[in-house]
C-alpha cells in the first residue's frame, strides 16, 4: 500500500505495469478516436487506475471546436451528476460527527419539508389526488433517491415541477435556501421508500449540508474535500481564467454536424444554486484524485475524509428489492449505484464495482476486486446516439491480465 | 373643472354642501374605535367638488413611540395599488401599445399552454389539468376573471374544500407569496406565474388574485422601464404625488405608520409579517403591482381626484375622459365580485350598480377598492365626492379557538360610508 501515500495521477506508469496489456490497451485508444474521426462527438479523455497507479492516461480530439483548442489532461469539464457522490459524502462526513442520523426525518433539519404529500394518479384516466404521505422523508431516502422527489417525471406530476420552476440543477440565480422552499413543497412521485427515481434528492442533502455545518456548500466542499484531496480544479464557479480551459458542450445537429450547445454556466454570473446533485466542474486528475480516496478505504496521501466502515456502509444495498436506473443486477448505495449481478446486468466490472456518470456524458467507475478505477469525460448533449461508455467498460477489462 | 385641488386645503363644510355638525358624528366614531383599543390610528379625507371638506387624524401611527397619526404619516395600502396599476394599462392601451382583449401570452410568453384544475365527475378528492378553453386576456387580468387567485389559506378562508386544497398544493410549490411585495424580481416570478393551473378558464368567473402583479410585468415588458420607475413618470411626479413609493427612501422611514395586530389578550401589538419585505427592506425586489405601494392620504386623493376630473389633474392630463368612463364599464357580465348582488367590476375598479341589492348609501356608479392593512377609498361621481380612509391592521389574527362573538376585522368601513353620507346637506 505504499504507492497510495503519494498517488500522482498525472504520472503515467510503463505499458505492461500494473497488469495491463499495452497491446490491447491499444484498442481502446482506436475506438475513441474512431468517434472523433466519425464526428460523433468533439473530445474525450480517459484516465485508468490500477493498484493506485496510472496505466492509461490519454485525450482525444477537441475540447473547442471553433478556436481547435485540443482537450488537454487539465482541461475542465462540467461533471454534472458526479457531484452526487460528493455531496452524499459530505452528508456521510456529518454523520461521523454525531450531527445527523441517517434515518433522521429531513424536516426535522429543513423544516418546508413538513407535511409531505404524494401523487397518485387514478388508474386509466389523467386525473389524479393527492394524499398524505405514508413515512416521513429521511436523509437516507434521500441519498438512495427513495425519497420520492424526481426530475419531473410525468404528467400530471411534472405541472407541479413547471410551477415550482426549479433550476435545472447546474446552474441558477437563486440561492439554494429560496428553491427549497418550493422543493419541500413537492407532491412526491411515491410514498418515501417505496420507489426509486432520479432526481433532486442530492440538491436537499446540499442544503442539509449547509444547514447542518453552517457553511455554504461551496466553503464545505472547499475545506473538507478540495484542499485535503488537491483537488485544486473543482468548483461550483469558475474564475475566468479556469472558465479559459472548460470544454465547449457541443450537440449533434440535424444535418449531423456538432453544434455548440448553449451550457451557460459555470462562469456566466449569477450562479447561486450550488447544486450538490449537479453543479460541479473538475478535471480528469482532479476526480481520478476522489475516486483514488474512496478506493483507499477515506484516505488518500494521508489526509483521511472518511472512516473506512463509512465508506463500506456506502457500498451496501440500501434500497433493499428496488431496481435503481441501471436495471436488473445493480443496487443502490449511498451516492452510488453499486453492481452486484454481473449475471443478470451483462456488465463486466466486477460484483461491489461502484458508479455514476453526468448528464454532458462524463462517466466513472470503481473495482475494489481489481483495485481499478476509470475515469471517461467527454462534452455532448443528448448523448443517446453514443454507445462508448458500456464500450469503454470491455475494452477496459479485455486488457486486463489478471 | 378642477383647475387646482390641494388636497392639504381644507374648505368650509357648507360651502361644498356638507354639515359641519353632522360630520363630527365621524370624528368621535373614530375616537371611540381608538379609545375602545380596536385601531391604533387612522385617518380620513372626504372630498367634493374639488375641495377638501374633512382631512382629519385619529390616534397613534406608532403606540409604543407615542407618534400620533398625521397628514404625511405613510401607509401601506397593498391593493390599493391595483387602480394605479390598471390606469397604467389603459395608459398603454390609450397609445396603441396593446389590446385589452389581446392575450397576455403575447406579450408574457410564460402563460402559453394554460392548464385549468378541474374536478373529477363522480369523485371527492380526485381532479386533472385541462386546457384552458379560450386564452387569458388583458381584459381577463384587470377584471380578476382570469383564473389566477391568491394563495388559498384556510386561516382567511377557513376550511378549504379538496378543489382548494389541491389548488393550494400548486400555490405551495410556486412559493410566491407575494402580494404585497417579495424578495425576487418580476421577471423571475412570472415564469411561476405563468405555469399555475387556473381555479376556472378564463371569464368563467370572478375570484381575487394575482392578475394585477401581471399586469404589473405586462407594463415594464411593454414600456421597458421598471414598474417603479414607470409609475413615477407617468403617475407620481404629473399628479405631485410626492410620497408614493415600492420602496421607501430613508428619510421617510420615520413617517411610516407601524402595522398592529389584535393579540388573544385584546390588545394591539405590532406585527410583522414574515412573508412581506416592509417597504424599507433594501432586498425587496418585487414590485407588486397589486399590493405594493406606501402613500399617504393626500397623495392618494391627488390620484382619486384625477379619476373624479376625467383623467386630469391640475392641468396634467394621464388618461383621456373616454377610458375613464370605459374603466367604470360592467366589464364582467353577469358575474359578481365576492358574490355580493348591486356590485358590479371595471378595469380596476369595482362598480357599485343598485343600491336596491347591496343596501349601501353610494351611489350608482360609484367606485371603490381597499388594502388589505385596512385602508379604504370610493369615489361618488353623481355626488362629485370621494373618501379614504388609512389605517394599519393586520386582520389575520384569527385564534385557535376563537369565543363566539371573536370578529377580529373592525368594521368601520360600512360605517364610514353611512357617517359620510349622513353628513351631505345635498
Amino acid at each position: 500500500m505504499s504507492n497510495l501515500t503519494n498517488f500522482r495521477p498525472e504520472f503515467v506508469h510503463p505499458p505492461g505495469s500494473n497488469g495491463i496489456c499495452p497491446k490491447r490497451i491499444g484498442r481502446l485508444d482506436g475506438v475513441f478516436q474512431k468517434y472523433i474521426d466519425d464526428g460523433e462527438m468533439s473530445g474525450a479523455s480517459v484516465i485508468i487506475v490500477r493498484n493506485g497507479q496510472t496505466a492509461h492516461l490519454k485525450t482525444y480530439g477537441l475540447a473547442d471546436i471553433e478556436t481547435g483548442r485540443a482537450v488537454e489532461i487539465d482541461t475542465l469539464f462540467r461533471i454534472a451528476s458526479m457531484t452526487k457522490p460528493i455531496t452524499s459524502f459530505a452528508v456521510l462526513q456529518l454523520i461521523e460527527e454525531g450531527k445527523a442520523l441517517l434515518n433522521d426525518p429531513i424536516s426535522a433539519y429543513l423544516p418546508e419539508f413538513r407535511g409531505g404529500k404524494v401523487l397518485e394518479s387514478v388508474p386509466d384516466s389523467d386525473a389524479f389526488r393527492l394524499v398524505d404521505a405514508k413515512r416521513p422523508m429521511t436523509i437516507r431516502h434521500l441519498l438512495t433517491h427513495t425519497s420520492g422527489l424526481c426530475y419531473g417525471g410525468s404528467e400530471p406530476l411534472t405541472a407541479f415541477y413547471r410551477v415550482a420552476n426549479i433550476t435545472g440543477g447546474f446552474e441558477g440565480f437563486e440561492t439554494l435556501e429560496r428553491a427549497m422552499m418550493r422543493l419541500g413543497k413537492m407532491p412526491l412521485q411515491f410514498h418515501p421508500g417505496e420507489g426509486w427515481a432520479y432526481g433532486y434528492s442530492t440538491d436537499v442533502l446540499g442544503r442539509l449540508v449547509e444547514v447542518v455545518s453552517g457553511m455554504e456548500l461551496d466553503q464545505y466542499f472547499k475545506t473538507r474535500f478540495f484542499e485535503p484531496l488537491q483537488m485544486n480544479d473543482t468548483d461550483f464557479r469558475l474564475s475566468p481564467e479556469k472558465a479559459a480551459r472548460l470544454a465547449q458542450v457541443y450537440t449533434k445537429a440535424e444535418d449531423g454536424s456538432l453544434q455548440v450547445y448553449p451550457a451557460q454556466y459555470p462562469y456566466a454570473p449569477p450562479q447561486l444554486y450550488l447544486s450538490g446533485g449537479a453543479g460541479l466542474s473538475s478535471t480528469l486528475l482532479d476526480y481520478a484524485r476522489f475516486l483514488q480516496m474512496t478506493l483507499n478505504g477515506g484516505e488518500l496521501e494521508g489526509e483521511r475524509v472518511l472512516s473506512r466502515r463509512s465508506i463500506e456502509l456506502a457500498l451496501e444495498n440500501h434500497i433493499g428489492g428496488l431496481t435503481p436506473m441501471g436495471g436488473p443486477g445493480f443496487k443502490f448505495g449511498l451516492g452510488f449505484q453499486i453492481h452486484v449481478d454481473p449475471g443478470q446486468s451483462g456488465s463486466p466490472s466486477s460484483k461491489g464495482a461502484y458508479e455514476w456518470g453526468g448528464y454532458w456524458h462524463t462517466t466513472f467507475w470503481v473495482d475494489p476486486v481489481k483495485q481499478l478505477f476509470v475515469v471517461k469525460m467527454s462534452q455532448i448533449y443528448p448523448s443517446d446516439h453514443l454507445d462508448d461508455h458500456p464500450k469503454l467498460r470491455h475494452l477496459t477489462y479485455q486488457a486486463l491480465l489478471d | 373643472m378642477a383647475s387646482t385641488f390641494d388636497p392639504e386645503l381644507v374648505a368650509s363644510a357648507e360651502s361644498i354642501g356638507l354639515c359641519s355638525k353632522r360630520i363630527k358624528r365621524l370624528d368621535d366614531f373614530y375616537q371611540s374605535y381608538i379609545d375602545d383599543g380596536k385601531l391604533a390610528g387612522a385617518s380620513v379625507l372626504i372630498a367634493r367638488r374639488s375641495n377638501v371638506a374633512h382631512l382629519a387624524a385619529y390616534g397613534m401611527a406608532d403606540i409604543e413611540k407615542g407618534r400620533p397619526i398625521a397628514e404625511d404619516t405613510i401607509f401601506r395600502i397593498a391593493s390599493m395599488t391595483k387602480p394605479v396599476t390598471s390606469l397604467a394599462v389603459l395608459q398603454l392601451a390609450e397609445e396603441g401599445r396593446l389590446l385589452l382583449n389581446d392575450p397576455i401570452q403575447a406579450y408574457l410568453p410564460e402563460f402559453r399552454d394554460g392548464k385549468v384544475l378541474e374536478e373529477v365527475p363522480d369523485s371527492s378528492d380526485a381532479f386533472r389539468l385541462v386546457d384552458v378553453k379560450r386564452p387569458m386576456t388583458i381584459r381577463h387580468l384587470l377584471t380578476h376573471t382570469s383564473g389566477l387567485i391568491y394563495e388559498p389559506d384556510p386561516a382567511i378562508d377557513g376550511p378549504l374544500s379538496a378543489f382548494y386544497q389541491t389548488l393550494k398544493a400548486f400555490y405551495d410549490v410556486a412559493n410566491l407569496n407575494c402580494g404585497l411585495g417579495g424578495w425576487e424580481t418580476l421577471e423571475r416570478a412570472m415564469q411561476r406565474f405563468g405555469k399555475l393551473p387556473l381555479a376556472f378558464h378564463p371569464g368563467d368567473r370572478w375570484e381575487y388574485g394575482y392578475s394585477i402583479d401581471v399586469l404589473g410585468r405586462l407594463t415594464e415588458v411593454v414600456s421597458g422601464m421598471t414598474l417603479d420607475q414607470y409609475f413615477k413618470t407617468r403617475f407620481f411626479e404629473p399628479l405631485q404625488m410626492n410620497d408614493t413609493d415600492f420602496r421607501l427612501p430613508p428619510e421617510k422611514v420615520d413617517r411610516l405608520a407601524t402595522l398592529y395586530i389584535k393579540v388573544e389578550d385584546g390588545n394591539l401589538q405590532p406585527y410583522q409579517d414574515t412573508y412581506v419585505p416592509e417597504p424599507y427592506d433594501p432586498s425587496l425586489l418585487f414590485l407588486a403591482g397589486g399590493g405594493g405601494l406606501t402613500s399617504t392620504i393626500t397623495d392618494y386623493a391627488r390620484f382619486l381626484q384625477m379619476t373624479l376630473n376625467g383623467g386630469e389633474l391640475n392641468g396634467e392630463r394621464i388618461l383621456s375622459p373616454r377610458s375613464i368612463e370605459l374603466a367604470l364599464a360592467n366589464h364582467i357580465g353577469d358575474l359578481n365580485p365576492w358574490d355580493m348582488p348591486g356590485f358590479k367590476f371595471g378595469l380596476g375598479f369595482q362598480i357599485h350598480t343598485d343600491p336596491g341589492l347591496s343596501g349601501s348609501p353610494k351611489s350608482v356608479g360609484s367606485y371603490d377598492w381597499g388594502g388589505w392593512w385596512h385602508t379604504i377609498f370610493w369615489v361618488d361621481p353623481a355626488k362629485e365626492m370621494f373618501a379614504i380612509k388609512m389605517s394599519q391592521y393586520c386582520p389575520d389574527a384569527w385564534p385557535e379557538d376563537p369565543p363566539d362573538d371573536f370578529w377580529p376585522y373592525p368594521v368601520d368601513h360600512p360605517k364610514l360610508r353611512h357617517l359620510t353620507y349622513q353628513a351631505l346637506l345635498d
